[in-house]
């Protein structure tokens, strides 16, 4: 599950391939909030999730480490 | 003497000194605002700033873009709007058609378009008491312009353009969506968009002539992010697009119980996003507007009490505006019937900045033509149908699939594409691109290009490869034919 969400989001969010699962996506300015709310969406679809946009916050989705966890979490 | 959108606004908070003014950030009241405004508008004329000056005003800025607004129209200086990022063309042809000089940028890094401009200098400088609205140093009437600033179209049609608002076009159409809005002295108001929108300023200028308290915040939050600030700040009134619209829906009074309020612009909203938010909150009063920079502001609103009613309806015109539904051949649309939207009155401008190619396209004797199209029931109720050209709304921002179809044209590993719109669940609208590429599809590699030109709302949601894009004799896209081609090849 992990390598599949890994490579969704690095797909969605057009990332390098060798991120680390550790690097901050957002506080860092390296993406704007919007992708992070598009990539909600687009993991909801290509996963078949049902992750609720209300019990996501922008910390739950700062890594790719952050955004497995959440995913696991609430899926 | 002539109208200053200033005068009305702190007139206003000299009348409440003690009210809270701006919450949930810098927390100033009527009386801490007006000296903020004082202290700069000192700094501004120790600067040397004149009546009649062009001043550009970045956003993303919390409260002193507001306080920059305010002193740079009671001066009489004209503030030039813009986003933070503002791209290399942009600012070069903002500067070649303003002749700005100076930016008001202090918190925030210029970005490299303006590195030749003199940056203000902002130490929130505490000014005299202000008393009366006499205290102030107002541009003698010799000096001052009717123009109020410009701000800039999203530029989804091409390089954007600059809408100048007037004193006059502020004034009469705050003063008309005020007695539309009825906010509460007691409300407490947010805004979850960037302050540069006429949307934007619109909210802030109407909330303080109600004697409301005002809240904004610039950047895109995850829906729960929005859900935690407006429950924290105990806001009462939100004013957002359609897609933030259905989260409140789905927070309901359990997580919001002080909102009582909230206006939906920017788009359309859906009648189950209504239902679901008339069932959320019982007792809501929900306003559905439509506006445009080109007019001051709003255009029409559609008041609480007939959202049951008229359902996805944006209302009817507020006074002082006249709209008209236009067929393709030029005549009235009937009731019922689509055609393009057409707006004239007082609180229409006179044209974009320096740009007449683009004022001889979308001005002529029957006002302003929006591109919007929309349609009036017999009662003349006005009901949005979307544009006229390929521009969409994505979680309420615009977007060209013009502008993304160009792009992706662009890439080496791309022979043909064509990009469109297609319905979301969450997003309203999403960009699909249909692409034609040269060798093995990489979405990864296509992403990341595309994130070096595109704002990310313009970045596809979906990539669908296909053998080839169905063109007519003249080279334009056989919308048919490419249905048929996408429908031989199943679910994607």
């Amino acid at each position: 599950m992990k390598d599949k969400i890994r490579s969704l989001v690095i797909e969605n969010l057009g990332l390098e391939p060798d991120i680390a699962d550790e690097t901050l996506l957002f506080s860092s300015g390296l993406l704007d909030s919007l992708s992070a709310v598009s990539l909600l969406f687009s993991l909801n679809d290509d996963l078949g999730i049902t992750l609720s946009p209300l019990d996501v916050a922008l910390d739950d989705f700062d890594s790719i480490e952050l955004i497995v966890a959440t995913v696991e979490k609430y899926s | 003497m002539r109208k200053n959108i200033a005068r009305y606004v702190l007139g206003a908070l000299v009348a409440d000194a003690d009210a809270p003014c701006l919450v949930g950030g810098a927390e100033l009241t009527r009386g801490d605002l007006l000296v903020r405004v004082r202290g700069r508008i000192d700094e501004l004329l120790d600067a040397g700033i004149t009546a009649d000056e062009f001043v550009v005003v970045l956003c993303g800025r919390a409260e002193r873009f507001w306080v920059d607004l305010l002193a740079l129209w009671v001066i009489g200086a004209k503030p030039v709007c813009l986003e933070p990022d503002v791209p290399d063309d942009h600012g070069a042809n903002v500067l070649a058609i303003t002749g700005a000089t100076r930016v008001c940028s202090a918190g925030i890094d210029a970005p490299p378009a303006f590195a030749e401009l003199v940056p203000i200098d902002d130490t929130e400088r505490v000014g005299d008491p202000v008393a009366s609205l006499r205290d102030l140093p107002w541009a003698g009437a010799d000096h001052q312009p009717d123009l109020a600033g410009l701000i800039f179209t999203s530029g989804t049609t091409g390089l954007p353009k600059g809408v100048p608002l007037t004193h006059e076009q502020l004034v009469m159409n705050a003063l008309a969506t005020r007695d539309r809005l009825r906010l509460r002295r007691t409300d407490r108001l947010m805004i979850a968009t960037p302050f540069r929108f006429i949307s934007s300023i619109s909210h802030f200028i109407v909330t303080l002539l109600c004697g409301a308290a005002f809240h904004g915040v610039e950047t895109t939050l995850m829906p729960k992010d929005l859900m935690t600030e407006l429950a924290n700040n105990r806001i009462t009134a939100f004013g957002g697009s359609p897609f933030h619209a259905q989260f409140v829906a789905l927070a309901g009074t359990e997580r919001l119980p002080d909102l009582r309020w909230l206006m939906s612009s920017g788009d359309h909203l859906p009648a189950s996003t209504i239902d679901q938010l008339i069932a959320a909150f019982p007792d809501l009063e929900l306003h559905v507007v439509y506006g445009m920079a080109e007019m001051g502001g709003r255009i029409c609103t559609l008041p609480p009490g007939e959202v049951g009613r008229k359902k996805g309806s944006v209302g009817l015109p507020i006074s002082g505006i006249e709209l008209d539904v236009y067929d393709e051949s030029g005549a009235l649309a009937a009731p019922g019937e689509i055609g393009e939207v057409h707006v004239d009155g007082p609180f229409r401008f006179d044209g974009y900045h320096e740009n007449r190619a683009a004022n001889d396209a979308v001005l002529g004797p029957r006002g302003f033509h929006t591109g919007d199209k929309a349609y009036r029931d017999e009662d003349g109720y006005l009901f949005m149908a979307g544009r006229s050209d390929a521009v969409f709304k994505r979680s309420g921002l615009k977007v060209s699939a013009q502008v993304i179809t160009d792009a992706i044209k662009d890439l080496d590993s791309i022979e043909d594409a064509f990009v469109r719109a297609a319905a979301d669940q969450m997003e309203g609208h999403v960009p699909v691109a249909y692409v034609v590429v040269r060798g093995e599809f990489d979405r990864t590699e296509t992403v990341r290009r595309l994130r070096e030109d595109l704002a990310t709302n313009h970045i596809p949601k979906k990539f669908v490869p296909i053998p080839s894009i169905p063109r007519t004799g003249s080279g334009k896209v056989d919308r048919r034919a490419l249905d048929a081609l996408i429908e031989t090849l199943g679910p994607s």
